[in-house]
C-alpha cells in the first residue's frame, strides 16, 4: 500500500513533468521540465525495485541526455520567441482527444484485457524478495545471455559518436 | 495489492506515451519534438520494467538497459541532425523540412 | 464374314477423305491428274456400297459394330457403336449407291476443274458423316455425323468459294442448320436428363411422361426441319445450288436432307407417344410442300425448280411421318432418292452442255442429247407419279396414309390429304413445264451443246432404271404385297396402327393419283409442250404481282431478313458500341481514373509536415490496436 502511494506521487510528479515539457513554450523550460519527469521515473524504478536501472536512469537521462538537449538548445540560441504558440481550435483539440483514446486505449483496455493473478500466486514469494533489478542477476545475464547483443550495443555507441562529430562538422563535404 | 502496482504502473506509462503523442502533434519545432519522443521511450521503458518486476525476470530490465544506451545513441545523433538543420536554416520549424516531399 | 467387312465399309469413306485431301494438299502435283482423284473417290464409295449390299444380302438379323469407347465419364459410359438394323442398312444402302453414281458422274463433272483433290475428299467426307449419322447406335453419335454432315455442305455449297454469292450461301445453310442442331442437342441432353442413356435401343423401351415427349419430339423435329429444310428452315436449301451440280444431287438425294425424316423415324416410338407433334409434323410438311410446289411453278432457273421441288418432296415425306407412316416417309426417301438424283444429274448434264442455268435459253435438247433427255423424261414421269414408276407408289402411298388417318374422323388429316393432292398436281405441272421448256420445242440458246461423255450418262441410265423400277419394292396391297414394308423396315420400325382402307377406297385413291398427275403433266403440255416459252410468258402476265410474288420465292428471305436479321444487327451494333465506349474504351479510362484519383488523394497525404504524418501514425496505430484487442 506504501508502494502504491509512493508510485502514485511520483507518478504524478513525472506526469506533470510531461505535461509542462509539451506545454511550456520556453525550451529551457521544457527540458527541465523533463529532467523533472526523469528523477520521477527514476524514483518510480526503485518503487518498482530496479534500483541499479533507476540509478542509470537518473545518471544517463537526467544527467547526459537531457543536458546535451540544453546544449544544444543554448548552442542554437533559441529563445521562445523563436518557438511557434500552440495550435488552437481543431488543431489543438483534435491531438488531445487522440492522445486521450491512446490513453484509454493503453491503460484500461490492457488492463481488462490481461486480467493477471497476483505475482505471489505465480512465483510462490513475497515480491519483498523480487531481486530481478539489482546489480547480480542483470550482470549476470548481461555477460552471459546477453553477451552478444551487448557488444553489439558497444559497436553502435561508437558508430552513433562518429556519426555525430561527422554531422557536427562546419565543413559540409558530406 | 501486488497486481494492482503492475496495472497503476502500466496506467502511469499510458500516461506518459500519450503525453509524448500529443507533444508530437502540437509543438511545431524539431527540438521539442524530439523531447516528446524521449518522452515516449520512457513509457516505453516502464512498460518493460513493470512486467520484468511481475514476473521476476532481469530480461525486461537488462532490454530497459539497452534502450536507455539506444536512447543516448539516439539523442546524439539526433541532435546533431538538430544543429545541422539549424545551420542550413537558421530556423528549427517544420516548413523547412519538406524536401521528402516529392 | 460380311460382319468383319462392315468397319471397313464406315471407314473407307473416312480413309478416303484423309488420302485424297492429305494427297492433294501434300503433293501439288498430283493435283492435275483429275481423274485419279476421282476414281479412287468412286471406288472407295463403291466399295463401301459393295460391302453394305453384301450385309444386306446374308442379313438375318441387327448387327453391332463396336469400335472403342468415346467418352466415359461414369455412369456415363458412351461407345462408338454402330448398329445395323433394316432401317439403318437401308439408309447405308442409299447413301453409298446413289453416293457412288454421283461419284462417278462428277469425274466427268469436275473434269474441267484444278482443285477437283479437294472435291472429291469432301465428297468422300460427306458421304461417311452421313454413314456415321445413320448407322450410330446413341444420340451423340447421331449427332456428329449430324455435325459432319452439316460441314460437308458448307465446304461443298462453299466450293467457289471466291465468288462471294457462293461463300454466302454456304454460310447460310451451315448457320440455318446451327438452329436446327440447336433442337436436336437440346432434346438429346433433355432425353440423358429424363432416361440417363443415350442409347437409342435402350431410349425405346422406356415409357415417357406425355408433356416430356411432346417437348423432345419438338425439339427433334426442329432439328429435322433444319436439315431437312421444312418451314421455317428451308430458305438455305435453293440457296445451296451454289455448289457444283452432283453435290446438289448429293444433298438432295442421298444424304443430308433426309437426315430429318431419318431422325423422326428412328425415334419413332417417340413421335408416336405424342400425337399432337405428329399432327404438327404433319401440318409442317403439308405446308412447306404446298409452298415450295408454288414456288416453284415459277422460277427459271432449272437448279431452284428442282430445289423447290425437293423441298416439296421432302414436305410429303414429313406429312407421312406425322401420319404415323414412318415406313411409307422411307420408301418415298428411297424412291425420291432415284430420280432426285437422276434429275440433278440430268440438269447438272445440260448445265454442262450449254453452259447456263436459265430454261429460257433452253429448249429443244432432247435432240442433242438423246440419254439426257430420255432419262430426264423418266425423272419427271416418276416424280410426277405416273404409274408403275417408283414415284407413283410411294406419293400413293402417302396420300393413302393420310387419307386413312382422315376417314378415322381426324379432320385435319383429310385436309392435309387434299392439300397434298394439289400439290402432286403441281408437282406434275411444274416438272412437266420444265422438261418441256428444256428439252422440247426449238433450241433458244447460244452455242452449240453435246451430249456428255459415258462417265457421265452412265449413271443417268443406271438411275433411270432404278427409277422405273424401285417402286415395285413397295407395291399397294391392292396389287401385291409391298415388300420393303412388311418383310424389310417392319423389322425396326413400330408404326402406330392406321386404320385399314378397304379395297374400294384404295382403288378411288388410285385412280384419283393417277388422275391428278395425268391432268398436272396434261396442263403442262397444253401451256409449254404446245406453245413452249410464248405460253409462259402469258402465264406470267396473266399471274401478274403473284408471279413477282412467286418468282421473288415469296420474299421470304426479305421477311427472315426483317424480322431475324434486322434485329440481330442492332443488337450486335449496341453491343459493338457497347464494347468499344464502355468496356473497350470506358472500361480502361474509367481504372486509370480510379487510380489517378486515388494517386491525387494520396498525394495530398504526403504534406511534407511532420505532425501529419505523425497524425496518420497514431490513428493506424490505435485503429490497429483497437483491432487486435476487440475484433
Amino acid at each position: 500500500m506504501v508502494k502504491l502511494i509512493a508510485l502514485g506521487i511520483f507518478g504524478i510528479a513525472a506526469l506533470v513533468g510531461g505535461a509542462l515539457a509539451v506545454v511550456l513554450r520556453d525550451p529551457i523550460y521544457a527540458v527541465l521540465s523533463l529532467v523533472k519527469t526523469m528523477i520521477g521515473l527514476a524514483a518510480v524504478y526503485f518503487i518498482l525495485g530496479a534500483e541499479y536501472i533507476g540509478a542509470i536512469q537518473v545518471i544517463v537521462y537526467a544527467g547526459a541526455i537531457l543536458v546535451t538537449f540544453l546544449f544544444v538548445v543554448m548552442l542554437v540560441n533559441l529563445s521562445p520567441q523563436d518557438i511557434p504558440p500552440l495550435p488552437r481550435g481543431l488543431n489543438l483539440y483534435g491531438p488531445i482527444a487522440l492522445s486521450v483514446m491512446w490513453m484509454l486505449t493503453l491503460s484500461l483496455a490492457l488492463r481488462s484485457i490481461l486480467d493477471l493473478p497476483n505475482p505471489e500466486e505465480v512465483h510462490h514469494m513475497p515480491t519483498d524478495q523480487y531481486l530481478f533489478g539489482t546489480l547480480p542477476p542483470i550482470g549476470k545475464a548481461l555477460f552471459t545471455a546477453y553477451a552478444f547483443p551487448f557488444e553489439l550495443l558497444s559497436i553502435t555507441l561508437i558508430v552513433g559518436l562518429i556519426g555525430a562529430s561527422l554531422l557536427v562538422q562546419k565543413r559540409t563535404g558530406v | 495489492m501486488k497486481v494492482e502496482l503492475l496495472y497503476a504502473t502500466l496506467t502511469l506509462a499510458a500516461g506518459l506515451f500519450s503525453l509524448g503523442l500529443l507533444g508530437l502533434l502540437l509543438r511545431r519545432n524539431i527540438l521539442l519534438a524530439f523531447l516528446s519522443i524521449e518522452l515516449m521511450l520512457n513509457a516505453a521503458n516502464l512498460n518493460f520494467l513493470a512486467f520484468s518486476r511481475y514476473h521476476n525476470e532481469p530480461t525486461g530490465a537488462i532490454f530497459v538497459l539497452f534502450g536507455i544506451c539506444l536512447a543516448a545513441v539516439e539523442a546524439v545523433i539526433g541532435l546533431g541532425l538538430v544543429v545541422r538543420v539549424f545551420r542550413m536554416h537558421q530556423d528549427l520549424g517544420y516548413t523547412n523540412l519538406s524536401a521528402l516531399r516529392w | 464374314m460380311v460382319a468383319q467387312l462392315l468397319p471397313l465399309a464406315i471407314g473407307l469413306p473416312l480413309l478416303g477423305a484423309g488420302v485424297l485431301g492429305l494427297g492433294g494438299l501434300w503433293f501439288p502435283g498430283l493435283r492435275s491428274q483429275r481423274n485419279l482423284f476421282g476414281t479412287v473417290a468412286t471406288g472407295i464409295v463403291l466399295a463401301s456400297f459393295a460391302i453394305f449390299l453384301l450385309t444386306f444380302l446374308n442379313y438375318t438379323a441387327p448387327l453391332q459394330v463396336q469400335a472403342w469407347d468415346w467418352i466415359v465419364i461414369e455412369p456415363m459410359r458412351l461407345s462408338l457403336r454402330f448398329e445395323i438394323d433394316t432401317l439403318s442398312l437401308w439408309m447405308a444402302l442409299v447413301v453409298t449407291g446413289i453416293g457412288a453414281l454421283i461419284h462417278l458422274y462428277s469425274i466427268g463433272y469436275m473434269a474441267e476443274e484444278a482443285g477437283s483433290w479437294r472435291y472429291f475428299a469432301f465428297l468422300n467426307l460427306f458421304i461417311f458423316s452421313m454413314l456415321v449419322l445413320v448407322l450410330a447406335d446413341s444420340l451423340p453419335l447421331l449427332f456428329l455425323g449430324w455435325e459432319g454432315v452439316g460441314a460437308c455442305s458448307y465446304f461443298l455449297i462453299g466450293y467457289w468459294f471466291s465468288e462471294e454469292a457462293n461463300a454466302r450461301a454456304a454460310q447460310k445453310a451451315f448457320i440455318m442448320n446451327r438452329i436446327g442442331d440447336l433442337g436436336l442437342l437440346m432434346g438429346m441432353i433433355w432425353l440423358y436428363a429424363e432416361t440417363g442413356t443415350f442409347d437409342i435401343a435402350l431410349l425405346k423401351g422406356y415409357i415417357f411422361p406425355a408433356d416430356t415427349a411432346t417437348g423432345i419430339a419438338l425439339l427433334l423435329f426442329l432439328a429435322a426441319t433444319g436439315k431437312s429444310a421444312q418451314i421455317p428452315l428451308y430458305t438455305w436449301l435453293p440457296d445451296a445450288m451454289a455448289g457444283p451440280t452432283p453435290v446438289s444431287a448429293l444433298i438432295h438425294a442421298a444424304t443430308m436432307v433426309t437426315a430429318g425424316v431419318y431422325l423422326v423415324a428412328r425415334m419413332d416410338f417417340l413421335f408416336t407417344s405424342t400425337p399432337e407433334t405428329l399432327l404438327l409434323v404433319s401440318g409442317i410438311g403439308t405446308a412447306t410442300a404446298l409452298l415450295a410446289g408454288l414456288i416453284a411453278t415459277r422460277q427459271y432457273d432449272i437448279k431452284k425448280i428442282l430445289a423447290y421441288s425437293t423441298v416439296s418432296q421432302l414436305g410429303f415425306m414429313f406429312a407421312a411421318a406425322g401420319a404415323g407412316a414412318y415406313m411409307t416417309a422411307i420408301f418415298h426417301v428411297f424412291t425420291h432418292a432415284f430420280f432426285k438424283a437422276l434429275l440433278f444429274l440430268g440438269s447438272g448434264s445440260v448445265i454442262h452442255a450449254t453452259g447456263t442455268q436459265d430454261i429460257r435459253e433452253m429448249g429443244g435438247l432432247r435432240r442433242i442429247m438423246p440419254i439426257t433427255g430420255w432419262t430426264f423424261w423418266i425423272g419427271t414421269l416418276a416424280i410426277a407419279g405416273i404409274p408403275p414408276l417408283s414415284g407413283f407408289f410411294s406419293k400413293d402411298e402417302i396420300l393413302a396414309a393420310l387419307y386413312a388417318r382422315g376417314s378415322a374422323g381426324e379432320t385435319l388429316y383429310f385436309i392435309f390429304w387434299a392439300t397434298l393432292l394439289l400439290v402432286a398436281f403441281l408437282t406434275a405441272f411444274y416438272m412437266g413445264r420444265l422438261t418441256w421448256l428444256t428439252f422440247e420445242g426449238e433450241y433458244r440458246g447460244k452455242g452449240t451443246p453435246h451430249e456428255s461423255p459415258t462417265v457421265m450418262t452412265l449413271p443417268l441410265i443406271i438411275l433411270g432404271v432404278g427409277s422405273v423400277l424401285v417402286g415395285l419394292l413397295g407395291l399397294p396391297p391392292l396389287i401385291g404385297t409391298s415388300w420393303l414394308r412388311e418383310h424389310w423396315l417392319i423389322q425396326s420400325i413400330k408404326e402406330p396402327s392406321l386404320p385399314l382402307l378397304s379395297h374400294t377406297s384404295e382403288a378411288v385413291l388410285l385412280i384419283i393419283s393417277v388422275i391428278i398427275a395425268t391432268a398436272g403433266l396434261g396442263a403442262a403440255w397444253l401451256l409449254f409442250g404446245r406453245e413452249s416459252l410464248s405460253a409462259d410468258e402469258r402465264l406470267s402476265n396473266q399471274l401478274g404481282s403473284f408471279h413477282e410474288l412467286l418468282n421473288a420465292q415469296l420474299r421470304i428471305d426479305r421477311l427472315y431478313e426483317k424480322i431475324f436479321l434486322q434485329p440481330y444487327y442492332v443488337i450486335a451494333d449496341f453491343a459493338k458500341d457497347v464494347w468499344t465506349t464502355w468496356i473497350g474504351r470506358g472500361a480502361p479510362q474509367l481504372i486509370a481514373m480510379v487510380f489517378e484519383t486515388a494517386g491525387r488523394l494520396f498525394t495530398r497525404m504526403q504534406v511534407g509536415y511532420l505532425p501529419a504524418y505523425v497524425l496518420y501514425l497514431a490513428v493506424a496505430g490505435l485503429l490497429m490496436i483497437v483491432w487486435v484487442l476487440w475484433l
